[in-house]
This record gives C-alpha cells, structure tokens and sequence, in this order.
C-alpha cells in the first residue's frame, strides 16, 4: 500500500512540474516580446522595419536588414515558436495562427508604417 | 384506353411525391477556431496596451519632411492725429 501511494504521489509530482514548465515557457516568451517591443515599434515608425502578411517582420529595404536583423531575427524565432504554441492550444496550425496574427497587426498598424502584403508588395499604411 | 389512364394517373401520383433530404449542416469550424486564435493572440499580447504606443522618433525616416509655412508678421498702424 505504501509503494502504491509513493507512486501515486511520483506520478502528481512529475505532471505538476510539467505543468509549470510549461506555463514557465510561455511566461518566458512573452518577456523576450516584451523586452523587445519598444525597440521593434521605433522601427516600423522609421520605416525600416514592416509586417508582412505572412506573419512575420521583416526589413522594408535590403539597406535597412543590417541594422534590423538584430531585432528581427529573434522576434520571427520567437513568433515561430508562438505560432506552434497557439497551434497546438487551439487544434489549428501553426500557419493559420500566424495568417491571424498577420491580420491583427496589419490592422493594428499605425499610418505611415509599411505592411508587406500576399502579392510580395510594400505598401504604406 | 384503361392502360393509359392508369400510366397517367402514375404520372400525376409521382409528380406528387416529396423526396425529403435532410438538411446539409455546415457547422462553422473554422470561424470558431479564428476566434480562438484571435482570442489566444489577445490574450498574449496584452501588454501591448499595457506599455502603450511608442513616441515618434525624431530619427532619420524615410516619410518626406513637410515644410511648415511661417506665420505673417501683423504690424499695427499708428493711429492718424
């Protein structure tokens, strides 16, 4: 009876800890958006960075990728892996997660920012 | 003669028929897992309202500078004596 109930209480410890591993992962996400949201706003205002419809941000001009890689390169990681999270919350896929969110930005946008849109064009908003 | 009124009234009888089809449901799977989706992002997103939009830089911008047209200068005239 003892050795049943020390695995019955193996078994709750190990799924509790996965749970907070978990939650713990997704808290961390956020923080890397939010650390990196300031800087990526000041972008899309100067114009040097935009959405794209796919989902993701990009440099507007080939000049501009240098200066933006440093912001953008983490923030389509760390959308890739929110995608796939959001994905598998919901029951869609990974890429209709990011065609929603590609909506939500492109209308969240402020005029005067540059939103890359299905048929490869820039356009300002 | 008796032959072809039977056919005839077959004919009406069948025009008289009714299939009955049950009604297709085309339940709106996708329109709800969009408004999870859109739920979900929300949700996660939220601190974008709370840290509120960024001021603009005054950075180099590739939007075209707008010259502000300076104001007149009004002089009073001196009254006539």
């Amino acid at each position: 009876m003892f050795t049943r109930l020390l695995i019955t209480l193996l078994i709750a410890a190990s799924l509790g800890s996965a749970s907070i591993a978990f939650c713990a992962t997704e808290a961390e996400l956020k923080e890397r958006f939010k650390a990196r949201y300031q800087q990526l706003q000041t972008l899309k205002q100067q114009g040097k960075v935009g959405e794209t419809a796919s989902g993701y941000v990009e440099a507007v001009k080939p000049e501009h990728a240098g200066e933006a890689g440093g912001v953008t390169g983490p923030e389509n990681s760390d959308r890739r892996e929110l995608y796939d999270l959001l994905a598998k919350q919901t029951g869609a896929t990974p890429d209709a997660v990011a065609a929603r969110n590609a909506a939500r930005n492109f209308s969240k946008a402020r005029p005067g920012e540059w939103l890359k849109h299905a048929d490869g064009q820039w356009r300002k908003k | 003669m008796r032959y072809l009124i039977i056919m005839i009234a077959g004919i009406s009888a069948a025009g008289c028929l009714r299939m009955k089809v049950d009604p297709i449901e085309v339940k709106p799977i996708t329109l709800n897992v969009n408004l999870k989706i859109d739920r979900e992002l929300d949700d996660f997103f939220d601190f974008e309202h709370e840290l509120g939009p960024v001021a603009p830089t005054t950075g180099p911008s590739t939007a075209p500078s707008v010259a502000v047209p300076q104001q007149p200068i009004i002089t009073t005239r001196p009254a006539i004596q």
